[in-house]
């Protein structure tokens, strides 16, 4: 809304910034002084009109096609299949697959009208959020999950969830290729307190009653990854999980409520957002992710299956 | 994209008044226990549905409220830039908590003044024709029911902000309208600790979306507003007297183009859903979807004496979206239009009663001797002749002042679009136009008495 007001009127010198209310009028406050003097007019017009098209329509190259699925699934399978048949690659190929249409062959009895079609391709993703690739303001886990890809994911998640398992001291594996990820993950640890070494080993015992005993670390990932997302803000949040596998994202977010813990939630986020740290470090020094494409995620493949 | 509302809504049972009986109508009362004998009578407005006085009352008073509207519009017009005129038509009064649930940008005023908060909700279609024009982004039509995002909220926040601005300074009937913007985003607004809650809904055209505007209001509030307020200073513009981009410039004129009038032969009783009536005086032909034909655009304030008529002709092939003028403008105190129908006791015809019983000041108990045969009310008595009302436009003064004939108008309407039947500019029913006969008549669709 500064943007706005910027863009269209007179910054918080226009007459209509009275009619917000006093709190909203601080918190847009506090936001100008953090931008300072970085737009004018015409640049602040420019970053609207850039996210507002990026935000107009979900990108189904930064969507899990396992969304597409789960929203046309409650569509009659005439559109499931029009849908299927005509939307673009990748995510066409996916559909068919998911939908099993691939062994039909994916042609339709007739050609379908072309308007008709137009109104089922967009409203396909009528859930799904859009939102630029790159955005100054993302947190750490938005610009590490938008960098990845699938494979990308999993070992992110991997390294965050072997993170806390080092962190509360559990790494006693005999193979010798943990013990050595451990040893690099270490170094970038955060301190230890005592409270959350406690709910580090809460964590862990939580993931094993989920996983059947076992301990996955890509499962611990995901609790770390909802609550590192439960900071930031919800749409961009939304935007974020849509580029995991929805049944993925739906575990994921069960953790993104903050209530529950034992600890202030500030607390909690700042040594997440120290584990996620460590499991960067540990990836970049594997050589499984360019740091550049954290940087900016929306070079290269970053988030392209 | 929207469920319609159903055709009539008789409002809850409860209320200051609302009883268990029939509800009297504004300076008109029906009761069926009222008969001087005290017999059974049957009810004189038969099966026709029953709306509140409260309602009633309010909707007539929205009417009045079209002219706070004027500038609000003006100043959306004005930020949308040229060749962008948003256009409101009637609004709907539901009494009850509608649309809550409703995908949009959904805001939360906050009435300091008066303790209090309403709600407003702009449809995702028009939420993204304002943001998109302001923005210069051109969306697929299909899109237009996505949803809205975060950067439309912080472009709509300002405009709405630059609109209560606009709005803050004027009279009404709970004194100015100092609200202030609480919340802007896709929360449903929240009623829990208001009481009952009423709806107004206007239907909105923002090029090229169409849609509905929706504002939640604390009961307590309409009753607020139904207590009499004084007449406010109404504008006296003479457009012979007004210059392309004068002073008059940004002031927008609402105006309405009319095709005739229908009779329902048994009254207003036989009004109903699905009945088909014929135009008269319309010479309008063609498809019902893209008819032709003459009409006439009433513009101007849509009460007292300053209306100006402007004859024109609906273009071929526009899906009677566009209409060209045909001949000047002229102006008259009062239209020819037809003769109103309850609930506004101001359309009384005195002339049919000569009973002193029919006084306006007579409390509930009184009869009125409508009928110079018979105790009561019939059906057929009363008046029911309807103006068809294809579409609703806005014009600045400016171009008022500037109309001549040849000037194309754009209609806020199209083919598919329901027209409106209305009486002394209160809306009675909706309905769409059917081929009959040689020409084209209406098909009842729903009814708001």
């Amino acid at each position: 809304m500064l943007l706005a007001f910027l863009a269209f009127g007179h910054g918080p010198d226009d007459p209509a910034w009275s009619r917000l209310s006093t709190s909203w009028r601080s918190r847009l406050e506090a936001e100008r002084a953090s931008i300072g003097g970085r737009f004018d007019e015409g640049s602040a017009w420019g970053r609207l009109a850039l996210e507002h098209k990026a935000e107009a329509k979900a990108d189904p190259d930064r969507v899990h096609p396992s969304w597409y699925v789960r929203a046309l699934k409650r569509e009659v399978p005439s559109v499931r299949r029009a849908v299927a048949v005509a939307a673009r690659p990748p995510l066409g190929p996916s559909l068919r697959r998911a939908l099993g249409y691939v062994e039909e062959g994916p042609g339709l009895t007739h050609p379908p009208q072309r308007d008709a079609l137009d109104w089922a391709l967009a409203l396909a993703g009528e859930r799904l959020v859009g939102g630029p690739a790159h955005r100054e303001d993302d947190p750490p886990v938005v610009r590490a999950i938008a960098a990845l890809d699938g494979r990308g994911h999993f070992q992110l998640l991997s390294g965050l969830g072997l993170a806390k398992i080092t962190f509360a001291g559990e790494d006693r594996s005999d193979r010798i290729r943990p013990r050595a990820r451990s040893e690099i993950l270490r170094p970038s640890l955060p301190t230890a307190r005592l409270e959350l070494v406690d709910l580090a080993l809460e964590d862990l015992d939580a993931g094993r009653r989920e996983a059947g005993g076992r301990l996955r670390p890509a499962r611990l990932g995901l609790a770390s990854l909802g609550r590192l997302l439960a900071a930031v803000d919800p749409h961009r949040a939304r935007w974020t999980l849509q580029h995991l596998p929805y049944r993925i994202a739906g575990i994921a977010g069960k953790s993104m409520d903050l209530r529950p813990l034992p600890l202030p939630a500030d607390d909690v986020l700042a040594w997440e957002s120290a584990l996620l740290r460590a499991a960067v470090v540990l990836l970049i020094r594997e050589g499984r992710v360019d740091p550049s494409d954290l940087a900016d995620p929306s070079r290269g493949q970053g988030g392209r299956r | 994209m929207s469920t319609p509302p159903p055709s009539h809504d008789p409002g809850p049972p409860s209320g200051p008044d609302s009883g268990d009986g029939v509800e009297p109508l504004d300076g008109l009362p029906i009761a069926p226990d009222a008969s001087p004998n005290h017999s059974p009578a049957p009810d004189p407005l038969g099966p026709l549905p029953r709306v509140a006085r409260r309602h009633a009352r309010l909707e007539m008073r929205l009417r009045r409220a079209d002219e706070a509207l004027t500038p609000v519009l003006a100043q959306l017009s004005a930020l949308l830039g040229p060749g962008v005129s948003p256009t409101l038509s009637r609004a709907e009064v539901l009494p009850r908590a509608s649309g809550l649930k409703r995908p949009g940008a959904i805001a939360q005023l906050g009435w300091p003044r008066l303790g209090t908060r309403v709600g407003l909700g702009v449809e995702p279609a028009l939420a993204h024709a304002i943001v998109d024009r302001l923005l210069g982004f051109e969306r697929p039509e299909p899109e237009h029911r996505l949803q809205v995002s975060p950067v439309e909220w912080g472009v709509l926040g300002f405009v709405l902000a630059r609109l209560l601005d606009r709005l803050a300074s004027r009279p009404g009937a709970l004194g100015p309208w100092d609200l202030y913007l609480d919340r802007l985003g896709p929360e449903p607004f929240r009623t829990d600790d208001l009481g009952p809650i009423v709806t107004l809904c206007w239907p909105m055209h923002v090029p090229p979306a169409r849609g509905a505007v929706r504002l939640w209001v604390p009961e307590v509030l309409v009753a607020l507003a139904l207590v009499d307020e004084p007449p406010s200073p109404r504008l006296s513009i003479d457009p012979d007297h007004l210059g392309p981009g004068g002073r008059f410039g940004p002031m927008v004129a609402s105006g309405v183009a009319r095709a005739g009038s229908i009779s329902p032969p048994g009254g207003l009783s036989g009004l109903t859903v699905g009945a088909s009536f014929p135009i008269a005086g319309s010479p309008l032909k063609g498809p019902p979807g893209s008819p032709e034909g003459a009409v006439s655009v009433v513009l101007g304030d849509g009460r007292g004496p300053r209306r100006w008529t402007v004859p024109a002709e609906l273009l071929p092939d526009s899906d009677a979206s566009r209409l060209v003028i045909t001949g000047p403008i002229s102006r008259r105190s009062r239209p020819q239009e037809a003769t109103p129908v309850p609930p506004s006791s101001e359309h009384h015809d005195p002339t049919r009663d000569p009973s002193p019983s029919t006084n306006p000041d007579l409390g509930i108990g009184a009869v009125p001797d409508l009928g110079p045969t018979d105790d009561t009310l019939a059906p057929d008595d009363i008046p029911a002749t309807l103006v068809v009302e294809l579409g609703r436009l806005s014009l600045s003064l400016a171009r008022v002042a500037d109309l001549k004939p040849g000037d194309v108008l754009d209609l806020s309407r199209t083919g598919t679009d329901p027209v409106e039947l209305t009486s002394g500019d209160a809306l009675i029913a909706r309905g769409e136009l059917v081929r009959m006969d040689h020409s084209l008549g209406v098909r009842i669709t729903r009814v708001f008495l």
